[in-house]
């Protein structure tokens, strides 16, 4: 049995955590990408078909990421009573691994902008056996349902991000592919390449995904209680029904 | 004469308005064309917000007469845009 002298541990143990770090930072340099996604997202969902195309755009920087993505082509209302619109930049959303926040801006029934406090990743994935190629990257296909639609993902282990578009993510690694079973939102990769940049991320926002289910909800209750027209008072025999149906893709908790 | 002039004066409400969507009025003997309306209604729907998230709003009113009905979906439409705002 042989024994080394302390110096020559203490030049092991350097050497042996130099190699840490140095992995370490390769690690993180590979962690920087902006990937684009081809985009297909049906603007009638649960209402009938009027297929998209949109690029998205995903910037990893080693904890953080920025997500947008902007449609091919201007919305075209379907005729004069749509008021429906679509803003320059869709579905912007960053996350910030460190601290596992999610920042995304949301549109208002109104059109205004306004920022709030998601949950990173909160899906629950289940990892299958499937596996493929995608553009040389080796993915494996994983399931999970996601406020109220289910969603098939491929992830590649060998882009070893948790990240993905929109706020899909969780996964030991990139996203690839996505799409939900009904093929209303089908996402897929365009493009990957080493990048440089940073991300910002929003200033400190306080307003919480809970918080804007409760506005949704008491304006539901709103609409449904008090938006029956009463029509002009002397007019007796007028009689009037209202209906309102609400199609959000991120389906809100009744 | 009288159905021509019901639908006339819907066409200049549905100018005025910019979102009826579609007019369905209950005439009598309309295949003559002499008919007279014994009520009027309409329906009218929007759809409001981004794609991501809409509210499609549908206001039916039933009338004597179309001005009246197209009146009670207007405000109908007006009543849920204020509380969407």
């Amino acid at each position: 049995m042989t024994t080394r002298s302390p110096k020559i541990l203490d030049m092991t143990f350097f050497y042996t955590v130099l190699a840490g770090i140095l992995s370490i930072a390769s690690v993180k340099a590979q962690e920087v990408y902006d990937i684009q996604y081809h985009v297909k997202f049906n603007d009638a969902f649960d209402r009938g078909r009027r297929d998209g195309q949109h690029t998205a755009y995903l910037f990893i920087r080693q904890n953080l990421t920025k997500f947008y993505m902007i449609a091919n082509e201007k919305y075209t209302p379907v005729d004069e009573n749509d008021l429906g619109f679509y803003p320059d930049t869709n579905l912007l959303v960053y996350t910030d691994l460190s601290n596992s926040t999610m920042v995304a801006r949301e549109y208002g029934f109104d059109g205004k902008p306004f920022f709030l406090i998601d949950s990173l990743f909160p899906m629950q994935w289940s990892i299958s056996n499937e596996t493929k190629i995608i553009d040389s990257l080796s993915c494996t296909r994983a399931y999970c349902v996601f406020r109220g639609r289910n969603y098939s993902a491929w992830f590649s282990p060998d882009i070893s991000t948790p990240s993905g578009p929109w706020k899909m993510g969780g996964l030991p690694g990139l996203i690839i592919d996505l799409s939900d079973d009904m093929e209303n939102m089908v996402i897929r990769l365009k493009s990957i390449r080493k990048a440089s940049g940073r991300i910002t991320m929003p200033a400190t926002v306080e307003y919480t995904m809970k918080d804007h289910i409760e506005k949704m909800r008491k304006m539901i209750e709103k609409l449904q209680d008090g938006a029956r027209a009463t029509g002009s008072g002397d007019c007796i025999s007028c009689q009037t029904t209202s209906k309102f149906e609400f199609f959000t893709w991120e389906k809100i908790p009744r | 004469m009288a159905a021509m002039l019901l639908v006339s004066t819907v066409s200049v409400f549905a100018a005025d308005v910019k979102s009826v969507g579609n007019v369905n009025k209950k005439l009598t003997e309309i295949n003559t064309g002499v008919g007279t309306a014994d009520e009027c209604s309409m329906t009218l729907t929007t759809t409001i917000g981004p794609s991501f998230a809409q509210v499609k709003v549908t206001c039916s009113g039933t009338a004597a007469t179309c001005v009246e009905a197209a009146a009670i979906v207007k405000s109908c439409i007006v009543a849920a845009k204020d509380i969407i705002k």
